[in-house]
């Protein structure tokens, strides 16, 4: 359907559809000094101009209306207002005010994005009065976000409307897109070195926010322009035009910051230059030199537009790098030999811009192509006393001779990942009218390919029992071809009121050696209603419906679907003779390369947003309620296998010189002759883990963003906003589960059943939780002295989590070892909880229901059996975990000392309130200490 | 600034020391000593007939170290003077009868004494009767030492357990278990033993015995130990100073090591020569043997003439309140214990044995330090015996162990 609006009405309409151009002078507020490089915009219909050095801009292709005008331009505050176009006009003044503390509405706090529905954007002035160490450090400005010290010595990674996020499902589904082009840690095969980030999230650490001149988040329903993201995107747009340098001294206790950057004109018409760069150094602990980061980050950046009058293009080249390491040398007092180091050098190659080809069937194309290359080394050195052990590096299935790991072992692990991107993007974009509706319809495709080409994990020396080597790049390219087509109407409804509506779709297939994945659709829908258009008196000044519904997918990283081979390997034989130095040791190897044999699909959400904007006596404000229903999450799951092993029984005789001969061990009897030696055969399962897509999040959740308005005797603007978030986590579907237990009856073998539960094996089903927060931001604007503070409040009003209930699956034993089923839920029990899977699976794969375990009359298959039930001994473990309210004052200052230099800081809980709570749930255990420790930094920043 | 900040110091720490001092020595002023606990030691059932007169009685408190002594009157009761804090009493003696020597000692319940309780506190001790042993622990090295190379500690791969007899006849090791009690590691900061008798902090009369079972092979007379003779029962028979410069070898013919191809398939195998200890039982996931390197309780026992299966199917048992099936034990009546030795990380953990077991505990100064503990030489007795050395056996580690800066073997 919206195809067909494309191909037909340029032909029924375009003739006849009439455009205007807008000419006119860009000039410094108050005089009639021209300013160069500013890009006047009108927003809804995507057409655009720069001016020259004399100040003159031109806009072409403007479609009769009334629309949005917006100025900006480095170092200038962003000027936005209507503009009615319905002729030629070659007139037109804009004025810029330069972008200083003086200025009486300056922004430090985030504010309403671009997009339809939910979105958040905060510029420079924001960030700077932040003292943003990293990307991840701006992303406490978002409403409904809680304050965080800043750590660089571990990775920082973001969620969007998360708490508690389980497998990193909402971590993987934001999307971080500098200058349009998408960043991603897919290829990455290699775990970070915290904990903090598993499953290829994005180290937002990695970047910082010195060469930013904005940053949006987007949330909800996403346009279907942006793929490969389930819980929103964060839209990052470097700096372009000419800017004084810019110096920036940055210290708090763990961290250290130096960066400068600066914009030249080549010439007149030659375009510009932007470099940056940044260095800063952390410590884990400022009291130790043992665990630090470096981070060094470059970026050049020309921008130019050519064929100004005509058809202006819009031409970008970044190439932007980071080199960042962590050192971590164990404390000397323990050891002085280990320490752990790595590299990660990143360089990234883009252009991107637009063309204003307004033509009846095209407007404007966006384009976009990106390359990264990224290496990260690590070294691990550790110095261990270990026993010796058999090990072998056998590749292939079956018994091997293998032999003994050395006794005093320095370890020197190396991990080498080197992953590889490539992003090209293409859109058009035609705007057009249809009697009184507004249409613009936006057409692009997008190719992703990445790869690795890293050597993985290697010793240079102590290579550890059963190591066996795997290239990353023995790894096939993952690329995947999306197109995506949305279409937005502008429609007059009565007097000034108007319905905006935009659907869209984006088709997305994933080409991948190996898989065949059918295409994925992802269908999404924006809509808002305008009910009260802005007006400037009255109760009730403006008022917005706006809702949303659309579908998200983010794919696997190529680790997912490419498994390591596993090896597993069981010890037949082990003989050491040190004294003799005859050795044999015999190693059975069951090799499983398991990548084929599933198909991982992409997780998924199903957004759905519903909100109101509205005007109150000068009271703004923003409220959101969300929906987002997260299925197909990647989860961890098990298969066993089954396989026969002859365990040789230990000689002790030092004559023996045992021998491996036609697949059976011989040895030396009293009179020197060989024979074989006795063995006792077994069976076992082996495990292995096995991802699926089990993973499930379901989230609804408040937000809130209000803007009270300016107490004006103070100077102060009150600004309220947080949300409650609930969210829950569980993965249905069975699991297998094998604890790997010695059969209680013969201590020779392991259990020989495999327990399998409904959605997980533990007595709980899942987990969830919520929480209801609040900032309050007072603002405090001294425009006479070049000042501007502000002071947040954040309130934790609940922090709940809690296990999910199982009904009527949940039992304790009455005195006779019965079961007694019944609600446990929400209350404190003092006996053992028990919940029984469902079935079990013998060796032979047979799958039999559990009730066995009631029902058998055989005393070994019930003890047996009874090692599969799960069992719960704490009396708290279903009783809602959480706090009482806790509060935290944090407070900012930016003063700016003439032109030249701007002297900031901040302290996050400054009043160090840390109480000592009790858990809810658990009243005689210890308080925990809530909020974040007293922090503070200072930032100076020089201009010249 | 500096100056005056250590002398402060110093100040400080001549006070806390003459406190110390205070309280090791006994000077305590009458004031100081204001309450009496009268403690009655009764003789177990059976025993009835045994004097309980002219005992010694101590009273310790484990958290200060305060330490007050009296002996029993002829109603078997001492009255001893002390100053406020939480105390155990004990008490033990030795009767011999012929050839057996028995051996009653006991532990009461915590004493309470604070400034305003009344003067007089009524408490009592009922003795346990047990038989001192032929075989005996004689050592224990189980904190490893450091490793010179790395400077990191050395623990839990030395580990061994001397088993001596003591006795002027010839002892056989045939089918003699050694277990390590449940838990690894003793209870710490007052936290009860969960083996514990119904709504009471007594210990039960069984002795739960850890993840593997390990006994001597052999049903009848295929292991003789000699009077005076021993012989090491290690975690690994190799030798480790071809690892640890500071550590042992224990890769000598005639040892046992702990170790079985299925059971501990991990661990290390032995150097030949060494034999291979009998893995009867074992619980959980593991696939290496652990002697926790902080402080374990060992024991020997048999199996009271039953077959290693049907010793597992009459004791086999879940641990209380325990919700992972690692933590399974076997439970070994007090009866078939032939010896235990109960080693703590702190005075203040909660003991694992029965008094009858080991009435007292004892410890090295922590892991990596080299350490072992060594049973005492009965010095009147080992000159009786014509020089054969005679161990102490009290069962009471406190009395009859002693801590030394390194194990006897090389």
């Amino acid at each position: 359907m919206f195809l067909s609006i494309w191909i037909i009405s340029p032909q029924l309409l375009a003739q006849g559809q009439q455009k205007y151009t807008l000419e006119g002078k860009v000039t410094l507020y108050g005089t009639d000094e021209p300013i160069p490089y500013v890009n006047v915009l009108i927003k809804e219909l995507n057409v655009w101009g720069v001016s020259d050095v004399n100040g003159a801009f031109k806009i072409t292709g403007i479609i009769p209306g009334t629309h949005t005008l917006e100025s900006s331009s480095l170092g200038y505050q962003t000027v936005k207002y209507p503009i009615t176009v319905n002729r030629n006009i070659t007139d037109f003044k804009i004025q810029l005010k330069e972008e200083n503390l003086t200025l009486d509405d300056v922004v430090v706090t985030a504010v309403r994005g671009g997009s339809m529905n939910s979105s958040s954007k905060v510029e420079k002035t924001a960030i700077e009065h932040v003292q943003a160490s990293s990307l991840a450090d701006v992303m406490q400005l978002m409403p409904g976000n809680i304050i965080a010290n800043p750590t660089l010595t571990s990775s920082n990674s973001v969620t969007i409307r998360s708490i508690g996020d389980n497998g990193s499902l909402n971590g993987r589904g934001v999307g971080l897109m500098i200058n349009g082009a998408p960043v991603s840690s897919d290829a990455s095969m290699s775990l970070p070195e915290s904990s903090t980030v598993t499953a290829n999230t994005i180290d937002f650490r990695n970047y910082s926010t010195d060469n930013i001149e904005s940053v949006e988040v987007l949330k909800g329903v996403l346009s279907a322009e942006y793929g490969n993201v389930t819980s929103g995107a964060i839209l990052v747009t470097t700096k372009a035009g000419v800017t004084p340098f810019d110096v920036r001294i940055k210290a708090d206790p763990n961290t250290k910051a130096v960066a400068i950057s600066k914009g030249f004109a080549i010439s007149d018409n030659g375009g510009n230059i932007n470099i940056d760069l940044d260095y800063a150094r952390a410590f884990k602990k400022w009291i130790s030199p043992v665990d630090v980061f470096d981070r060094t980050t470059m970026g050049l950046t020309y921008s130019n537009t050519f064929n100004k009058d005509k058809t202006p293009f819009r031409f970008n080249a970044r190439v932007s790098g980071y080199l960042s390491g962590n050192n971590v040398d164990t404390d000397p007092d323990i050891s002085k030999l280990d320490y752990s180091r790595n590299r990660t050098k990143n360089i990234t190659v883009s252009m991107y811009g637009n063309w204003q080809l307004n033509k009846s069937w095209i407007s404007s194309l966006n384009y976009n192509l990106s390359g990264t290359y990224q290496n990260k080394t690590t070294k691990n050195y550790t110095v261990s006393s270990k026993l010796p052990v058999a090990t072998t590096n056998s590749l292939v299935d079956g018994i091997s001779v293998g032999y003994f790991t050395e006794a005093f072992n320095e370890e020197d692990e190396r991990i080498e990942d080197i992953p590889i991107y490539f992003n090209a993007k293409l859109s058009g974009n035609l705007n057009k009218k249809i009697g009184k509706i507004f249409s613009k319809t936006i057409l692009g495709a997008e190719f992703n390919t990445q790869g690795n080409k890293g050597r993985g994990y290697y010793y240079m020396s102590g290579t550890p029992q059963f190591f066996r080597e795997r290239r990353y790049s023995d790894v096939p390219f993952l690329s995947d071809l999306s197109a995506f087509l949305e279409e937005k109407l502008t429609i007059p409804v009565y007097k000034k009121t108007s319905l905006e509506v935009s659907a869209g779709v984006r088709a997305n297939k994933m080409i991948i050696d190996g898989y065949n994945y059918d295409p994925t659709m992802e269908p999404r829908f924006n809509g808002k209603y305008t009910i009260v258009p802005e007006r400037r008196n009255g109760a009730l000044r403006s008022f917005a419906l706006r809702g949303g519904w659309g579908i998200l997918k983010r794919l696997p990283s190529i680790g997912q679907l490419y498994p390591d081979p596993l090896y597993k390997d069981e010890t037949l034989f082990q003989y050491r003779n040190t004294a003799t130095g005859e050795s044999l040791a015999l190693i059975q190897t069951s090799v499983i390369d398991s990548k084929l044999d599933y198909n991982l699909k992409p997780a998924k959400t199903t957004n759905m947003e519903l909100g109101f904007d509205f005007n109150l006596f000068g009271v703004t404000g923003e409220i959101t309620y969300f929906n987002e229903n997260l299925t197909d999450g990647i989860s961890s799951n098990s298969t066993y296998i089954s396989e026969s092993y002859d365990y040789y029984n230990t000689v002790t005789s030092a004559t023996a010189s045992p021998k491996y001969e036609n697949g059976r061990v011989y040895v030396k009897n009293a009179n020197d002759v060989y024979e074989a030696l006795a063995y006792t055969t077994k069976r076992r399962f082996k495990s292995y883990s096995k991802p699926d897509n089990r993973g499930q999040i379901k989230k609804w959740g408040i937000e809130y963003d209000l803007n009270l308005g300016k107490i004006k005797a103070v100077n102060t603007s009150v600004l309220v906003n947080g949300s409650y978030i609930r969210s829950s986590y569980s993965t249905p579907g069975l699991e297998y589960n094998y604890r790997g237990y010695v059969d209680p009856i013969d201590p020779t073998i392991l259990v020989p059943y495999v327990a399998i539960f409904e959605n997980k094996a533990s007595v709980e089903l899942g987990s969830g939780n919520e929480r209801f927060s609040t900032n309050i931001n007072l603002v405090t604007n001294i425009p006479s002295i070049r000042m501007v503070v502000s002071l947040v409040t954040q309130c934790i009003w609940l922090n709940n989590s809690w296990s999910e209930f199982d009904e009527n699956k949940i039992y304790k034993l009455d005195s006779n070892g019965n079961p007694v089923y019944g609600d446990y839920n929400n209350q404190t029990n003092t006996e053992i909880l028990y919940r029984d899977p469902v079935s079990y699976m013998d060796m032979d794969g047979v799958i039999r229901p559990f009730s066995d375990y009631w029902t058998t009359s055989d005393p070994n298959l019930k003890t047996r059996l009874s090692m599969l039930i799960e069992s719960q001994n704490r009396s708290y473990w279903f009783k809602k975990a959480g706090y009482k309210p806790y509060f935290m004052a944090n407070i900012r200052v930016t003063k700016e000392i003439g032109k030249l230099a701007a002297l900031s800081f901040y302290a996050n809980n400054f009043t160090n309130s840390r109480p000592i709570m009790k858990n809810k749930a658990r009243p005689n255990a210890t308080g925990s200490r809530m909020n974040t420790p007293i922090y503070f930094g200072a930032e100076l920043k020089l201009t010249f | 600034m500096k100056n005056i900040r250590i002398l402060t110091l110093l100040i400080v720490s001549l006070n806390l020391w003459g406190c110390m001092k205070d309280s090791k020595m006994d000077e305590f002023s009458d004031d100081a000593i204001s309450s009496t606990i009268a403690v009655e030691v009764t003789m177990p059932a059976g025993y009835e007939t045994y004097e309980t007169s002219g005992l010694l009685v101590s009273l310790q408190d484990p958290s200060t170290g305060l330490l007050f002594s009296g002996t029993t009157d002829a109603n078997g009761i001492a009255t001893i003077k002390v100053a406020p804090g939480s105390y155990f009493a004990t008490a033990e003696t030795k009767l011999s009868t012929g050839k057996v020597m028995y051996i009653f000692n006991g532990t009461s319940d915590k004493i309470r004494v604070t400034p305003k309780d009344p003067k007089k506190i009524d408490a009592e001790i009922a003795l346990n009767v047990s038989k001192s042993g032929q075989l005996i622990i004689a050592e224990l090295y189980y904190g490893g030492c450091t490793n010179p190379a790395d400077g990191k500690s050395y623990t839990s791969k030395d580990t061994y357990i001397k088993i001596y007899n003591n006795s002027e006849d010839v002892a056989y090791l045939d089918s003699l278990c050694v277990g390590v009690a449940d838990p690894w590691i003793a209870p710490s900061n007052g936290k009860a033993s969960p083996w514990v008798k119904n709504n009471s902090n007594e210990l039960r009369d069984s002795v739960p015995n850890s993840l593997i079972g390990w006994m001597f092979p052999g049903t009848g007379k295929d292991q003789p130990l000699q009077p005076g003779e021993f012989t090491i029962v290690c975690l690994n028979g190799i030798n480790h100073t071809l690892v640890c410069s500071t550590s042992i070898n224990l890769a000598v013919n005639g040892y046992w090591a702990m170790y079985d191809p299925i059971l501990t398939s991990m661990q290390t195998v032995p150097e030949p020569g060494v034999n291979l200890m009998y893995g009867f039982w074992k619980c959980g996931t593991s696939k290496a043997y652990i002697v926790a390197p902080q402080g374990p309780a060992v024991f020997l026992y048999t199996m009271g003439g039953k077959t290693p299966a049907q010793f597992v199917t009459d004791t086999y048992t879940w641990k209380p309140g325990m919700t992972s099936r690692n933590f399974d034990c076997l439970m070994v009546d007090k009866n078939l214990v032939i010896d235990g030795v109960e080693c703590l990380r702190n005075t203040t953990d909660t003991k694992r044995f029965r008094p009858e077991i080991d009435n007292g505990f004892t410890m090295v100064d922590g892991t990596g330090t080299g350490q072992a503990v060594h049973r005492k030489v009965d010095a009147a007795a080992t000159l009786a015996a014509g020089g054969r050395i005679v161990y102490q056996d009290t069962n009471n580690s406190s009395n009859d162990f002693e801590k030394k800066s390194a194990p006897s073997l090389k």
